[in-house]
């Protein structure tokens, strides 16, 4: 597919190609693009992700591309039933550091990615049962 | 060695995770527990603010499995008045206070934070409780009890359930 948009993070200047149907998961920002070719355009520097990190997002989408769209956000107790299987290689996918992780999920978050934020969010959660209950081990 | 390894993960573990921003941080806590989220409370003054805001709707809660520190020499009163000051209480239909060390004078102090609480169960709890008292605190609580349960090895009235007593007012 063509390049619709060029977009690069805001440590280097290394330039990354999105076509439609990534661009398309980028519900914050697909706006600006329209259907344009912008391939000779000035390329988008994005504020919030590095280059590393837009790199890993892009992977995530070309892996997703034909998920079917999520419904929308519910903040009760659902949320966490509405996740439980979380796929192998999405398991593989966030097989990183800690760091990377919130990187991972303020990319997610800033792009206006729902399936990668919930996945990303939900790893930390999940993280974070477990840290705490090391520190009560510890505690006691 | 093994201590401070441990404290250096969790350091820096923290020290990742506090580069996120409140919405982030508030979508992760919707996926905790309620007692994960205690937990998180004591971690710093700004995910204490975030865990208040993602109060929890609860309607049975039992409270020995929320009890982390237990100490059998002191009253867990204050324990579990925070928790349920962490959750949203008026909401609590169903308590469980099995086991829990709460002396008989300050069960007035839990029972008027859940308001709309149907159901209370004070099985093996460590300090005697007289029925009369239990009685009298559900009432002045205007609590519509249906179901109540007592059990302790200490008293002889064993598996009390009482579906028509305190269904005053």
């Amino acid at each position: 597919m063509a390049t619709i948009a060029q977009l690069k993070g805001w440590d280097s200047e290394e330039v990354f190609n999105v076509d439609g149907e990534i661009l398309n998961q980028f519900s914050s920002i697909k706006e600006l693009f329209g259907n344009a070719d912008a391939s000779n355009s000035e390329p988008l520097s994005l504020p919030n992700v590095s280059a590393a990190t837009f790199q890993k997002v892009i992977e995530w989408c070309k892996h997703h591309k034909d998920d079917p769209s999520l419904p929308p956000l519910k903040c009760n107790k659902a949320i966490s039933e509405q996740i439980k299987d979380v796929s192998d290689w999405d398991r593989e996918f966030l097989h990183v550091d800690q760091k990377t992780l919130c990187e991972l999920i303020l990319a997610a978050g800033y792009l206006g990615i729902d399936g990668l934020f919930r996945l990303t969010c939900k790893t930390v959660a999940d993280m974070i049962s477990g840290t705490t209950s090391d520190e009560n081990n510890f505690q006691h | 060695m093994c201590l401070a390894v441990l404290i250096k993960d969790v350091l820096l573990w923290f020290m990742d995770i506090h580069i996120l921003n409140d919405d982030c941080l508030l979508y992760i806590f919707s996926f905790l527990s309620p007692k994960d989220l205690i937990n998180c409370a004591e971690v710093c003054q700004r995910w204490r603010d975030l865990s208040l805001i993602s109060k929890v709707i609860i309607k049975e809660l039992k409270m020995l499995d929320m009890l982390t520190r237990r100490d059998g020499s002191t009253s867990d009163l204050e324990d579990i008045l925070k928790i349920l000051s962490r959750i949203d209480a008026v909401f609590v239909t169903s308590l469980d206070l099995s086991f829990c060390f709460l002396h008989e004078a300050d069960l007035s102090k839990v029972i008027a934070m859940v308001p709309a609480i149907k159901s209370l169960k004070l099985d093996y709890m460590p300090y005697s409780l007289s029925i009369d008292h239990i009685f009298k605190v559900l009432m002045e609580h205007n609590c519509k009890v249906t179901a109540l349960s007592i059990r302790s090895p200490g008293i002889h009235k064993t598996g009390k359930d009482l579906a028509e007593e305190p269904t005053v007012t």
